[in-house]
């Protein structure tokens, strides 16, 4: 648990810090030592142009987290929305969005997330924001669940015969209650979204070159296999740990109120 | 005290369960109880005085992490004693079932949704016999008719959900008497069911009983009336020790404060009756 | 109950218009419309062929024509011709199906076989070795990127080690080999792709089961099967096994459309002819009669997928099975 914490903050830092010290070391061409393998000069070795692996890796992070972030945030608010919406409006409404939900979950996630960004065109912004216009269903849900349960509770309807909007309900009873599962749902939101992330790029639709991400290191990797092993093992390291550490954390988090399966759906 | 030969021994019964700060707490602090040949004991009490897990205890029934020691020594005419409290699993499953059976608080949460019900009260037969499924079948049927169900054919082919909460608790005796223990151990059996279907199941385990010849029932109950109506004697329970046993011969007369605190939140023993009109 | 299944596959009929409006929605989005993308793609599309692109989608015609035109022609299980070789999508999908169909189902049969064991053996052993080692193995399983274990395996086994091939679903030499030879040369060449896309599936599986049964062991009919005297395997086995695996019939239903998806990098990877390569090509020549033909059918299968994993919950819960037959609930 702690190891996972502290690599969080060190990939977190990379993201911040290594564009600013490291985006010029990363880009240096030097045909002279193309293809080094991990030694004192390149730590983590150099790729076919002879840039350094351990700064692309480093600067690689601001693109691979970023779109991870940003995607999680959209899901996350998109979920919230729609989730209160279907809970506290009931009938209809409820029903459309529910069917929203089921339509979502219908189509194979990578499927459409490909062929938009396939369409719009790859950047960042795009990659992001579509990732988390199909991955909110989730955090939807549990809130939908969470109002339901919060409607039939006794001070719910003592506060609403007190006169107190469903806003001020939300804001003083609900928020406390799904922040929970909405926080875990994020974080293994997050963990899915690096992994989408990684593999677009690493089909060579994601985050495009020259401006390296994990995804699009490991595609660099992928061509010089049974060459340059360095290549392909620490683009997919850095994706493996950072995705174990946010599962690890977003574990410990559900742990008290520990999530089982009930029932059905 | 008791009236034939003890059936059941408790001496020095302690229950600890892992506390918040990892400590161990004692929710049975050394308990002493007997239960005769052909008894009706009752245990009373607040709920948390440790009724359940008292009973529960004998044949580790309780949740995995909780300790028992202590002695609990179950000795039936004509068998060698056999001391439950630390015996192994065979011991233990050679007793449950056998010797000492179990009826629940809630019948539908004591029946598996998704069998049959014929097939779990034969499953209970099956496990004490070498007998064929045939067999273990034939006297499912013939357990479940016992029980005064009405039509034990279809209550045999029906799932637990199929059934009223009555029914569902007659065939629960069913599978609790099939393999003729001497000991019925019943925790609240009648909790959850409707007025009716309480004195019903009541009169049909007194029927039973008779019919039997030699079964002791270990009821735990909060319902003063019915432990009154139908004990030999009744233990009060607080906070993990016995309080105060009571006979029948005494009149149930509780003496100490908690027990007639307890006793008095019984409606029978504020005679006569007044009927408040509606 | 016969209510209840055409209820249901009514249900269905709103999501498959959704299905396609969202299918149609998807190639809209291209700056400027399909054929814009498509003639910036190719330099020498004449102004000619460019108006017959336009007239064959209808593209002069408002939006919601040229939809409900598609649409229709959907409805009648015609999803147009390939814009790159011309031949019918029906076709080509025909031919690509069975292979993503195959390694899916052959990994579906791996996921469960390997995933409920694993499960019911840590929650049956809860607190002891196997169930940490179970529970390690399952979230670096579901941590690392399938990917990126393909990548290792095809350098360490395939090129480095030369014992599996690491292309294609046949050798070069298939039409050389004996029957049974031809079929042990597929199975050679299927042994990594499946290992592959069954690996976080069978961690989920695993942690689904796991928690199911432990929750399940908890429940009152066990304590009260344990107090009739039935031994812990048929406890454990007859009555807690058999409720807790009813929820992952609806897990079946619900895995298909992430091994669909997850079958582009697959089979891109292996170079297998299946859906997710036709889909991944399809995507990078901008064939658009393909791409929204995948995604229609992809979707279909997938909703069907639900509705059989919502029979076999009502033919396994007996529960729900009395509730749909009294017509109670919905």
């Amino acid at each position: 648990m702690r190891g996972a914490v502290a690599w969080l903050i060190g990939v977190v830092l990379a993201a911040i810090v290594a564009p600013l010290g490291l985006g010029e070391v990363a880009q240096r061409i030097d045909l002279q030592a193309a293809l080094l393998p991990p030694g004192p000069g390149h730590w983590l070795g150099t790729d076919g142009l002879g840039r350094d692996l351990l700064a692309r890796l480093l600067v690689g992070t601001t693109a691979s987290l970023g779109v991870a972030v940003l995607s999680t945030a959209v899901a996350t608010i998109v979920g919230v929305l729609i989730g209160a919406t279907a809970g506290l409006a009931g009938g209809r409404v409820e029903r459309a969005l529910l069917g929203l939900i089921d339509l979502t979950l219908c189509f194979p996630a990578f499927f459409l997330i490909l062929a938009v960004v396939a369409m719009l065109g790859p950047g960042l912004t795009q990659i992001a924001v579509i990732i988390g216009l199909v991955g909110w269903t989730q955090t939807a849900r549990l809130v939908r669940a969470e109002i339901l349960s919060l409607k039939e509770r006794d001070f719910v309807a003592a506060a609403r015969v007190l006169g107190a909007g469903w806003w001020r309900i939300c804001r003083v009873h609900l928020l406390p209650n799904a922040s929970g599962p909405v926080i875990v749902s994020a974080v293994l939101g997050l963990s899915s979204a690096l992994l989408v992330e990684g593999g677009l790029s690493f089909l060579g639709i994601g985050v495009q070159p020259p401006v390296p991400s994990w995804g699009n290191l490991l595609m660099d990797g992928r061509s010089c296999l049974g060459v340059a092993w360095w290549m392909t093992l620490f683009p997919g390291l850095m994706i493996f740990l950072t995705v174990l550490s946010a599962n690890v954390v977003a574990e410990r988090i559900s742990e008290p109120s520990s999530i089982a399966p009930e029932g059905r759906r | 005290m008791i009236a034939g030969r003890p059936l059941l021994q408790v001496r020095g019964l302690r229950v600890h369960v892992p506390g918040p700060d990892g400590r161990r707490v004692d929710k049975v602090a050394g308990i002493d109880l007997e239960v005769g040949e052909n008894e009706f004991v009752s245990i009373v009490g607040e709920s948390g005085s440790g009724k359940t897990l008292t009973v529960m205890s004998l044949c580790a029934l309780t949740p995995p992490g909780v300790g028992i020691t202590g002695s609990a020594v179950l000795s039936e005419a004509g068998r060698e004693p056999t001391e439950l409290i630390g015996a192994g699993p065979e011991v233990l499953r050679s007793v449950r079932g056998a010797r000492i059976a179990y009826v629940f608080q809630d019948p539908l949460d004591a029946l598996d949704p998704v069998r049959r019900c014929g097939l779990q009260v034969a499953d209970a037969y099956a496990a004490h016999s070498r007998k064929s499924r045939a067999d273990a079948a034939a006297a499912a049927l013939r357990a479940l008719k016992r029980t005064g169900l009405p039509d034990p054919h279809r209550v045999y082919e029906a799932y637990p959900h199929e059934l009223s909460g009555g029914m569902r608790q007659r065939v629960a005796l069913a599978a609790a008497l099939i393999a003729g223990p001497r000991l019925l151990v019943a925790d609240e059996p009648t909790t959850a069911l409707d007025a009716q279907s309480r004195s019903q199941v009541l009169s049909l385990l007194d029927g039973l009983r008779a019919d039997v010849g030699g079964l002791s029932v270990l009821l735990v109950t909060h319902d003063i009336t019915l432990a009154r109506k139908h004990s030999n004697r009744i233990y009060v329970l607080n906070s993990g020790r016995v309080e105060e046993v009571l006979g029948h011969e005494g009149g149930f007369k509780p003496v100490s404060a908690y027990a007639r605190r307890l006793f008095s939140a019984d409606p029978s023993a504020h005679a006569p009756r007044t009927r408040i009109p509606v | 109950m016969r209510r209840w299944i055409v209820r249901r596959a009514l249900a269905m009929v709103p999501l498959l218009v959704g299905i396609t409006l969202v299918s149609y929605a998807v190639i809209r989005l291209a700056p400027g419309g399909p054929v814009d993308a498509q003639s910036e793609m190719n330099p020498r599309m004449t102004a000619e062929a460019r108006q017959k692109l336009v007239e064959i989608y209808g593209l002069d015609r408002p939006v919601y024509e040229q939809y409900l035109s598609w649409a229709w022609r959907v409805a009648r299980l015609d999803l147009g011709r390939s814009m790159v070789d011309g031949r019918p999508v029906l076709e080509k999908i025909a031919q690509a199906l069975p292979v993503t169909l195959g390694v899916n189902a052959l990994s579906l049969v791996i996921v469960f076989a390997a995933g409920i064991p694993l499960g019911v053996w840590s929650a049956v052993r809860r607190g002891s070795a196997v169930e940490r080692g179970v529970t390690t193995l399952t979230l670096a399983a579901l941590a690392v990127p399938a990917y990126w274990v393909a990548l290792l395996l095809i350098s360490g086994l395939g090129v480095g080690l030369r014992l599996l091939p690491v292309t294609g679903l046949q050798s070069l030499e298939h039409e050389l080999l004996s029957p049974f030879e031809r079929v042990l040369d597929t199975a050679r060449h299927l042994v990594l792709p499946v290992f592959v896309s069954a690996l976080a599936g069978t961690a989920v599986v695993a942690r689904f089961m796991r928690a199911s049964l432990g929750q399940t062991l908890t429940r009152g009919y066990v304590r009260a099967a344990r107090a009739r005297g039935l031994s812990e395997h048929a406890v454990v086995y007859r009555h807690a096994l058999r409720n807790a695996l009813l929820p992952v019939i609806t897990l079946l239903g619900l895995s298909l459309p992430g091994l669909l998806g997850g079958s582009v990098l697959f089979e891109t990877l292996f170079a297998l002819p299946g859906m997710g390569r036709l889909f991944y090509d399809a995507v990078n020549t901008r064939d658009y009669p393909l791409v929204m033909g995948v995604l229609v059918l992809g979707a279909i299968v997938t909703l069907l997928g639900n509705f059989l994993a919502d029979l076999g919950y009502l033919w396994a819960d007996p529960r729900i099975r009395t509730a749909h037959r009294e017509g109670t609930s919905r």
